[in-house]
């Protein structure tokens, strides 16, 4: 009911930029609690990499809660929710290093979501895939980490939390979900 | 008062007071004991939220997360934002609209008073129930006032009572006693008006009370069903909102909207309500166009049941929608206006007798031109996508509910404080506690704005360094704004209800029926019924 497929991205284009197929895919999985990003060839990364002024699609998915995608610089936030498919196209027009950070709030890591954004020229970009695809390399997991330590706080509960994914990743599980519907 | 045939000088207004307070503590029927156990117990809670939201802003005066550990954190602005909303502002509204509805329409008691009785009794268990999910083992609720599904059905595996649970069944008691109680007002205000009193006839302050109680009725039950329905997906194995089992949360979302966009305007118009008695009393002039502020009321009212999506713009909401609450939620802002326009217009040009209640009618007044302009702002839907969730949105509320409702009901408070106690209050100490509340208000709720245009997150406890300085500024004002507090209690709530000097019956030369009576009105309100001549400001 919320997502009819003619819905349109929450990024405003000028009135005469005609729809124009975008030129790069990038599919984004978010959970409780990190991103990760999906390039072409299977390049994966847990930076956004986006070539400037060149249409982007970013196709969400979400495992577990409602997430919000939420760039202050690119003037944009858009809620993702485990189920329907929801993307959105940007067309980045400065190069730059921007945080991605999600929106709404989900519980007791919701402060340490966050992932880079690298706005780059195409080359640049053509380059970082192919130097990630040869040595991928992932950030170590910050909710995980917080978890596995007792918090350094002056006051502790110890209440009830959910456990953060133990794999680097919900990857696996997420392209499950993501065949299933395109079949 | 020459308005008014049939009243007399009451033979008991040469009396002291009867200082009777056990009656506070008993099961009465009377609408104005009822009226004032509302008040006083809102108030406790008052304080309880205002302490949660004081270690909120401890937590915020440095980028790390170093005074509570997270789940605390997350339970303290869940309950904080809890127990303002439907423990502290919506009780209290309804606690002085018990004490005057029926004196300012010439009436000797609400339509239902047992009803009014009970539906006041629910109130205390609940509050108390929400508060003790602090002492569960698991958690208190931790998924904020909105507790929107699937993150609010995350509970500990094999533990049916948990915070969660408590949240639902405190909110549901809560909520059935406002419907209760919404039922008891408006057919007061319908069908126990004293003779004469003809709608255009009523004060402004009944047409916001009316107008707010009739949202009540119309939307307060969609939020108690969604509760219900959240509790059936929490404890029960059902899947209403759970996405991955087909259900859908944004149903959630919408049915928690429908009332709890209303709810701003259920908390605002007693607010407005009251700058429409305050005001025309301390200018000494009749209100400036009663009649479009009665009808603006009900306008408001109207136009706010219709503006639930605002909320929702980035919940992948089709742009057809968007449009349409676009413009609903903009046109919120013309019967606003007009009030504002009125209020304006009320005090120009004229002598102001700056008492208490007239600098916190004029203060919350004036902030409302910056929480209602946010609010404009915030309905275009570009604007909306780029703030949702940010500080820009906790600033924009809190000038609402703190800067203008709060500052309302102090007005309320210093203004029927002679009517209902019998007694004058302290000024000094008013003016003092006016002028704290002012500035540290504003030293709380300002920085929120730039800090949440700057991209800042709401409901972090941990930041970006580069957000600091605001943020210590927003916590100092937090600390002031408790210390303000104090002049409230200690000078004026104790030392003026039980030493203050005996207060005549109409100390502010105000116009209303409630103030031809006695100080405090006797058991059944007025010697005679009062028969009405004359519009409500003449």
């Amino acid at each position: 009911m919320h997502t009819p497929p003619k819905s349109e991205p929450a990024y405003a284009v000028a009135s005469d930029d005609k729809p124009k197929p975008a030129s790069e895919t990038i599919e984004v999985f978010v959970k409780q609690w990190d991103w990760s990003f999906r390039y072409p060839n299977n390049v994966t990364g847990d930076e956004l990499h986006l070539p400037v002024n060149l249409r982007t699609r970013l196709n969400m998915h979400a495992k577990d809660v409602l997430h919000s995608f939420y760039v202050p610089e690119f003037r944009l936030q858009q809620y993702i929710m485990p189920g329907p498919n929801i993307n959105l196209i940007v067309t980045p027009k400065h190069i730059g290093r921007h945080r991605l950070k999600d929106a709404l709030f989900k519980g007791t890591y919701f402060a340490l979501m966050g992932a880079n954004i690298q706005v780059e020229s195409l080359e640049e970009y053509n380059q970082w895939l192919t130097k990630t695809e040869k040595e991928p390399k992932m950030r170590k997991n910050q909710a995980l980490a917080e978890y596995s330590q007792s918090p350094k706080t002056w006051f502790k509960t110890g209440w009830y939390t959910v456990v953060p994914d133990q794999r680097a990743s919900g990857r696996s599980a997420l392209l499950t979900a993501v065949s299933k519907e395109n079949t | 008062m020459d308005n008014i045939i049939g009243y007399r000088e009451s033979s008991t207004s040469q009396n002291e007071p009867e200082n009777n307070w056990r009656r506070y503590f008993s099961f009465s029927t009377d609408h104005k004991v009822i009226g004032v156990q509302y008040m006083v117990m809102s108030f406790i809670f008052f304080l309880v939220g205002g302490l949660l939201a004081m270690v909120i802003r401890a937590e915020l005066i440095t980028p790390q997360s170093n005074v509570v550990d997270l789940p605390l954190y997350n339970g303290l602005f869940t309950l904080d934002g809890t127990i303002m909303i439907v423990l502290w502002i919506i009780p209290f509204n309804a606690g002085i609209s018990n004490y005057l509805v029926p004196l300012m329409i010439g009436a000797r008691d609400i339509a239902f008073p047992l009803l009014n009785a009970i539906s006041f009794w629910m109130i205390p268990p609940g509050g108390i129930l929400l508060l003790s999910s602090f002492l569960l083992p698991n958690s208190t609720a931790q998924t904020n006032w909105w507790s929107y599904p699937p993150i609010s059905l995350q509970i500990p595996p094999g533990q049916p009572i948990n915070g969660e649970l408590i949240w639902i069944v405190s909110l549901v008691i809560i909520g059935i006693s406002s419907i209760m109680g919404a039922v008891n007002f408006v057919t007061t205000i319908f069908w126990m008006r004293a003779p004469g009193m003809t709608f255009f006839r009523m004060p402004v302050f009944i047409w916001s009370v009316l107008s707010a109680q009739l949202l009540q009725l119309v939307n307060l039950p969609s939020l108690t069903g969604a509760l219900i329905l959240l509790l059936f997906d929490l404890n029960f194995g059902m899947q209403f909102f759970k996405p991955l089992e087909n259900g859908d949360p944004i149903i959630y979302q919408h049915l928690f909207w429908f009332y709890s966009h209303p709810a701003v305007y259920i908390m605002t118009l007693p607010a407005f309500g009251i700058f429409a008695e305050v005001l025309p009393a301390f200018s000494r002039n009749p209100l400036f166009g009663d009649r479009s502020l009665a009808v603006a009321s009900l306008g408001i009212a109207v136009v706010s049941i219709f503006v639930w999506v605002d909320h929702m713009f980035t919940s992948a909401t089709p742009s057809w929608m968007r449009i349409l609450f676009i413009v609903t939620s903009m046109l919120v802002a013309v019967p606003t206006g007009v009030k504002a326009f009125g209020w304006t217009a009320t005090i120009w040009k004229s002598k102001l007798h700056l008492e208490t209640p007239m600098l916190f009618a004029m203060g919350g007044a004036a902030m409302f031109l910056l929480g209602g302009v946010t609010g404009v702002m915030l309905a275009a839907v570009l604007f909306d996508i780029y703030l949702q969730n940010t500080h820009f949105i906790v600033g924009h509320f809190h000038y609402i509910v703190f800067n203008t409702i709060t500052m309302a009901i102090f007005a309320a408070i210093y203004f029927w404080f002679p009517k209902i106690t019998g007694r004058m209050y302290a000024e000094g100490w008013g003016k003092l506690h006016f002028w704290l509340t002012f500035i540290s208000a504003n030293l709380t709720f300002f920085p929120m704005l730039p800090v949440g245009l700057q991209g800042m997150v709401r409901r972090i406890s941990s930041y970006d360094p580069r957000y600091q300085g605001w943020n210590v500024i927003a916590s100092l004002g937090g600390f002031l704004l408790g210390v303000s507090i104090l002049p409230f209690i200690g000078g004026n709530m104790v030392g003026s209800w039980l030493y203050g000097t005996r207060a005549v019956n109409n100390p502010w030369h105000a116009t209303g029926l409630e103030w031809t009576t006695t100080s405090p009105p006797p058991q059944d309100n007025f010697d005679e019924i009062p028969v009405v001549k004359r519009p409500p400001y003449d």
